[in-house]
């Protein structure tokens, strides 16, 4: 199994990853970098900028209320109103606050905080028991409190065209084209919290923001030169037992989304041309913290913020079920639909999960260690030992599954594997000093090669260009019959990590450097 | 045999009885085996299994237990009876307020709300009866001296018949009777599980009348409707008075609330069992003989057909075209040419009935909104003029009648009335528009003998100017405030979709064959329309 061993060394201080080239990631001068980039991407190089006006995070606007608030109600009063903005549990949280106010007050006060005790011993008690109403996975917190402090928290790009969506940590998106002026600011009085957003597939516009209240679906269009999109171009979509909303994915046409939400375990799937949607799945395993659709369409991959994952195939919608050592973290599809990469929360270790086409799931009955990601201390370009690794936070794979970038959580390296039938490693970019990567996203509309942008701390946004001579074709160009006979015969091929890089050996394959080491997952 | 008759006769059948067998098992014995064993072990004590057991099929053949199925199972067929008689695939339209009011008063519309009426009395009857002893069952008399008996049970008749009277309302003239698939296909067992979820049981509630404004406007009538009798009969209005004890109240809302529910699982459970998808085989083994009927039960019959079967066929057809590697099989019989002879059978089963239906479609949408684009009808011949004239004297009539006030009240044109009635049937041609996307799209890869080729020219024309079309007719007219719950009607959303299918599947084909489109024999507009698709600059 391959580890962070066999990296390259990372980058130096004071230098940054400025583009692959060769099968080799360079790294110049921050200034050289950005120089380097433009020049390489030309006319399709994005700025994402933040404009002159500051950007204030979302989760501050209760501070605000309270900085104007004459207090000259009576402390009775301020318990009433608390209650009736809040409900009863901010009014108990009030009580407590109100200091001298009289005996009668400081009785009702400390029952109060005892009762508010008691509510916390029991949501912790709740917590300890595998209920479905559990809530608080990593994963379905805003992507606003995820983020660490910059103004950007997340970029996507659209499936087909030089346009990148940027969250920004005030709850707005920004959109920026290659070559327009023009950022449309994506601003509702619904779209709070922002969760996940993704750009609608074979469409030039649609754009599904997953928040609180539901999914709003933005019509952008594209020849419109509107700056603030009006609420004529949104329409919510809203399942009552789906918000607010932990994740989304598009059918990979695009007529359907499936989305998941709330703290019941419901998978609701909408079409969005009709607005019609239906719950496809009502069962037990606590709340869905990811959902991704396969790109054949074949397949979707649900992950419980409890120990579980289900894959549904989406004719009937059954399910096959794989327990885990700890809820998944992140997982991404390869481009063919056949195999799902995937990290879980407290493993350090990349898994891959085969799938056999045919009828219902076919997934292989226990998923294999692909690569060990354990954080460890590897000297740089300057010879500074530097640590990289750990926990994952989130994984991204390009648009023909040959690059996949690793962004961890207590670290601040990007790793960027080479994948295909025998992944060679590569370093990913390095970190300015107490800079952290948030996101990353790979631009998906390229005929060869790939740009991975990373969203930094600081709320900038880095797009690394990568050339390399593409050796997997793109999933539209491809036969599903020669798909069905590939998949087979390397499956039951063992590879080896002293394998050189077979060119010849065409598009299929897992990213298996290892003879199969698995077990610790079962099938039920 | 037609296909519409082999459909109705060995899969739509069956669905009716399936449907109904379900809603009895639901409605009916599980509620009735639950209060056998709850009497059972809680009231009488009984905690040996063997006994409890043997006592619940004891009471299961009990006569008196028996009649008590016969009268909700009778109900649930005449409901059932109703519904499989009015369901319709597109919803209605009233151009007027005439229509309006003709579909209220015609005989078919009363005669059938009638019936649920009748309906859903009975079966309020049967609910209370079941819960609570005091309550009479209405085949058993009441006692000569008993007033509040005979009050009781006009009350809670009245109300179950309320509720009906509400349901039918909302099924004939709210198109309650539109049945739809739903996006996805899971399993019966879980979309019956999630109809019974407390929050759609809570709404089935509100939208059938069991809410508590409905319930009070219902008590008001009801008494104001009973003191004018008593008045009129001369008798003591203050004797109605007595229905307002508290045991009556509680009955009467859990009648209510039971019947909604079950009104609203009714309908949802007859949906989920009539709108299954039908799997259609593209080729039969009859096509290689060429002297077969031609009305086998093939795709492209069905396709041709009318109503839930077109409907059904069209999402079959979508689902086949759809990248799916599952339906890899049936795309490739699609794809494959006639041996011997090589002719692509199949496709032209399937395109030609898709591609009717669109330009149809389109043409229709011309005729009212741009009749000068259409082209010229042929000149009748002059023998066959008079039927036209009658038409036009009926306009003309229709036209001075407008002038008087009332008349125009009725008879003038409701907004926007005849586009709305033309989109409501938009369902099939949006996934015919999907389906032939998402097939040209396949084609790409999958079609070895280029059968698709030769009409994907005609295939993007009409699709350019249908689009041209529905986008010439501007934006939908009524907008909502997103977060308001309203939704917008069933034939505003569709249009919404059409432009919206058009759209994507239009970007699907040209993302997918890239400028080869360009390259096609196709109309200077259509081209331009192209060149923008491939542009992304079609919002």
């Amino acid at each position: 199994m391959i580890n962070l061993e066999h990296l390259h060394p990372p980058p130096g201080c004071g230098h940054v990853t400025a583009y692959e080239n060769d099968g080799r990631l360079r790294a110049l001068h921050v200034t050289e970098a950005l120089e380097t980039t433009k020049k390489w991407l030309g006319g399709q190089f994005i700025e994402v900028t933040v404009g002159q006006e500051p950007v204030r995070t979302a989760h501050s606007k209760q501070e605000a209320r309270e900085a104007f608030s004459a207090h000259t109600e009576t402390p009775w009063q301020r318990v009433m109103f608390a209650y009736y903005e809040e409900g009863w549990e901010a009014s108990l949280q009030e009580m407590i606050k109100g200091k001298d106010e009289g005996s009668l007050y400081q009785v009702a006060s400390t029952m109060a905080s005892v009762i508010l005790k008691v509510c916390g011993i029991i949501a912790k008690a709740q917590a300890l028991l595998p209920s479905p109403k559990r809530s608080g996975s990593s994963a379905n917190t805003p992507l606003v409190l995820r983020g660490s402090g910059g103004s950007i928290v997340s970029v996507a790009w659209h499936p087909h065209t030089n346009t990148l969506a940027a969250v920004f940590c005030d709850d707005t998106v920004r959109v920026f084209a290659a070559g327009r002026s023009i950022t449309p600011l994506l601003k509702h009085r619904l779209q709070k919290s922002i969760t996940h957003i993704a750009w609608m597939p074979y469409s030039a516009s649609l754009m599904a923001v997953g928040c609180e209240c539901g999914v709003l679906l933005w019509t952008l269009d594209p020849v419109n030169v509107v700056t603030r999109p009006s609420g004529s171009c949104v329409s919510l979509l809203a399942h009552p037992s789906a918000t607010p909303i932990n994740s989304l994915t598009w059918h990979p046409k695009g007529n359907l989304f499936a989305c998941v939400g709330g703290s019941n375990s419901q998978l609701v799937v909408w079409d969005v041309g009709r607005e019609a949607s239906v719950v496809v799945h009502s069962g037990t395993g606590g709340n869905i913290s990811l959902v991704l659709w396969s790109p054949d369409s074949s397949r979707l991959f649900v992950a419980y913020s409890s120990k579980i994952m289900r894959v549904f195939e989406t004719r009937s919608w059954t399910y096959e079920q794989w327990s885990l050592e700890s809820p998944i973290q992140s997982a991404v599809w390869s481009s063919l639909g056949h195999l799902l990469l995937f990290v879980t929360q407290d493993d350090p270790v990349l898994y891959y999960l085969g799938f056999i086409p045919g009828e219902g799931v076919g997934g292989t009955q226990v998923a294999a260690q692909v690569a060990d990601l354990t954080q460890t201390l590897v000297s740089d370009e300057d010879g500074e030992e530097v640590s990289v690794g750990g926990p994952v936070k989130q994984l991204a794979w390009d648009i023909r599954s040959e690059r996949l970038a690793i962004v961890f959580r207590d670290t601040e390296f990007v790793v960027l594997f080479h994948t295909h039938t025998h992944p060679t490693l590569h370093l990913a970019p390095g970190g300015e000093p107490c800079q952290v990567p948030v996101s990353v996203s790979f631009q998906k509309n390229l005929p060869n090669g790939a740009v991975l942008s990373v969203v930094w701390s600081s709320g900038q946004v880095q797009h690394i260009p990568m050339r390399y001579s593409s050796r997997e074709p793109l999933p539209s160009t491809l036969n599903t019959s020669t798909f069905n006979t590939s998949i087979r015969t390397t499956h039951n091929s063992i590879l080896n990590c002293s394998v050189p890089l077979n060119t010849s050996m065409g598009y299929a394959g897992s990213p298996v450097t290892s003879p199969l080491i698995g077990g610790i997952f079962t099938s039920p | 045999m037609k296909p519409e008759d082999l459909f109705s006769s060995e899969v739509l059948l069956w669905r009716y009885v399936r449907a109904l067998a379900c809603l009895l098992l639901l409605q009916v014995v599980a509620p009735m085996a639950v209060c056998n064993l709850y009497h059972t072990v809680v009231a009488q004590r009984i905690l040996n299994p063997i006994t409890v057991t043997t006592n619940l099929l004891t009471s299961c053949i009990y006569p008196t237990k028996l009649l008590r199925l016969v009268v909700p199972a009778a109900c649930f067929v005449i409901l059932a009876r109703v519904h499989i008689k009015s369901y319709t695939v597109s919803a209605w339209v009233p151009l007027n307020r005439w229509e309006k009011w003709r579909r209220v008063l015609s005989l078919t519309v009363i005669l059938r709300s009638g019936l649920i009426m009748i309906a859903c009395a009975l079966l309020a009857n049967f609910y209370t009866s079941l819960a609570h002893p005091d309550f009479p069952f209405l085949v058993i008399p009441c006692t000569p001296g008993d007033v509040m008996c005979y009050k009781r049970k006009t009350v809670i008749i009245y109300m179950g018949a309320y509720v009906g009277y509400h349901y039918a309302y909302k099924y004939f003239m709210l198109n309650g009777n539109l049945i739809t698939p739903t996006p996805a296909h899971p399993r019966k067992l879980q979309l019956i599980k999630a109809s019974l979820s407390l929050r759609s049981t809570r709404e089935a509630c509100n939208t059938h009348g069991a809410n508590k404004l409905s319930f009070l406007c219902a008590i008001c009538i009801y008494m104001a409707a009973a003191i004018m009798i008593n008045l009129i009969y001369d008798g003591n209005w203050q004797e109605w008075l007595v229905i307002f004890d508290l045991p009556l109240m509680m009955m009467t809302l859990l009648a209510t609330v039971l019947l909604a529910i079950s009104l609203s699982l009714f309908s949802q459970v007859f949906h989920i069992f009539i709108t299954e998808p039908v799997e259609i085989p593209v080729a039969t083994a009859e096509d290689s003989n060429p002297e077969a009927e031609t009305d086998s039960w093939r795709l492209s019959n069905a396709l041709s057909s009318s109503g839930l079967l077109q409907l059904l066929a069209f999402w079959d057809l979508k689902t086949l075209a759809s990248s799916d590697p599952m339906n890899f099989a049936r795309r490739t019989q699609v794809f494959c040419i006639s041996q011997p002879g090589g002719h692509p059978r199949n496709w032209m089963g399937i395109m030609n009935p898709s591609m009717n239906l669109i330009r149809k479609f389109c043409e229709r949408l011309k005729r009212h909104n741009c009749p000068e684009d259409l082209p010229k009808p042929p000149v009748v011949p002059a023998g066959a003029a008079s039927a036209p004239t009658d038409v036009n004297k009926n306009e003309v009539l229709i036209m001075s009648l407008k002038r008087y006030p009332f008349f125009g009240y009725f008879l003038s044109d409701l907004p926007d009335a005849t586009n709305r009635s033309i989109f409501a049937e938009a369902l099939p041609v949006i996934w015919a528009v999907q389906a032939l996307g998402d097939l040209v799209t396949a084609s790409f890869t999958e079609d070895k003998f280029g059968v698709v080729q030769r009409n994907i020219p005609d295939i993007l024309m009409a699709f350019t100017q249908l689009q041209k079309v529905v986008d010439g007719l501007g934006r939908v007219t009524i907008s909502r405030r997103p977060g308001t719950g309203e939704a917008l009607p069933s034939e505003l959303q569709l249009r919404k979709a059409l432009r919206f299918s058009l759209r994507s599947a239009l970007y699907t084909v040209t993302t997918t064959f890239g400028d080869t489109v360009l390259a096609m024999p196709v109309s200077a507009e259509c081209q331009s329309k192209l060149q923008s698709y491939l542009q992304f600059k079609e919002g």
